[in-house]
């Protein structure tokens, strides 16, 4: 975002929610529309971790005791990725395809609503700059 | 019984008797202002605070989120209103005739 400084960690977070949310919905149409495929294992996108560690609230966890010790995760909103995981089936049962195209889609759900949330959000936030900038107008 | 002269009741019309001060009670303007301050930053903090549990995954509540968005965004346009009106009055009093 802009070096203006006016814009907080709020809004670069809300921004990263965005981002991470749209690639999060590639993933799960993905699975749906691998639903027959044999063979195919459903993936997992993960970011909370990555993204509470990088806004600092990373209570419980793991810190870093020394300022030049390695850091243990990325500390940069910017650098925030999620990771793809799959868990191949175990069962053995069927074509080893272990898509569940209702918990797809129940997954979908959650993460449109959270994408919208999180739009809505940064627009109120940046409605707020501009009502403040224009003096209340 | 009191004497009704011309001269005590001109005095009467005179300079009003020196009361003592009113002990200022409650706090004063600025200290109201101030604290007002103070109240609506506490208002966006706890606002940015329940987005970012929100979106790490820490809450699902997302109605609170709203509504301390909600709450933040009121107080926030409210002071603004507030300093439009200080603005205003300082500018009333400073065209005003001497």
């Amino acid at each position: 975002m802009s070096n203006l400084g006016i814009f907080d960690q709020t809004s670069q977070l809300l921004h990263k929610v965005l981002d991470l949310r749209q690639q999060n919905q590639q993933v799960i149409a993905s699975n749906i529309a691998n639903g027959n495929t044999p063979g195919y294992t459903a993936a997992r996108f993960e970011f909370a971790e990555a993204l509470s560690a990088a806004v600092g609230r990373n209570d419980g966890k793991m810190a870093a005791t020394h300022a030049r010790h390695f850091p243990l995760s990325q500390n940069n909103l910017d650098q925030v990725s999620g990771r793809v995981l799959r868990t191949p089936d175990q069962s053995g049962v069927g074509d080893g395809n272990n898509v569940s195209v209702d918990q797809e889609m129940l997954n979908m759900a959650e993460n449109q609503l959270l994408y919208e949330a999180a739009a809505q959000m940064l627009s109120k936030k940046l409605g707020l700059l501009k009502y403040v900038a224009q003096d209340g107008r | 019984m009191k004497d009704i002269t011309l001269l005590t009741h001109l005095q009467g019309l005179g300079t009003p008797p020196a009361r003592p001060a009113a002990a200022a009670s409650g706090p004063g303007f600025g200290e109201i202002l101030a604290d007002t301050i103070t109240k609506v930053n506490a208002a966006q903090i706890h606002a940015d605070r329940q987005v970012e549990e929100l979106h790490s995954g820490q809450a699902k509540n997302l109605h609170e989120v709203m509504i301390s968005m909600e709450q933040a965004d009121i107080s926030l346009r409210l002071m603004v209103q507030m300093r439009n009106k200080v603005s205003e009055a300082y500018h009333e009093v400073m065209r005003m005739q001497v």
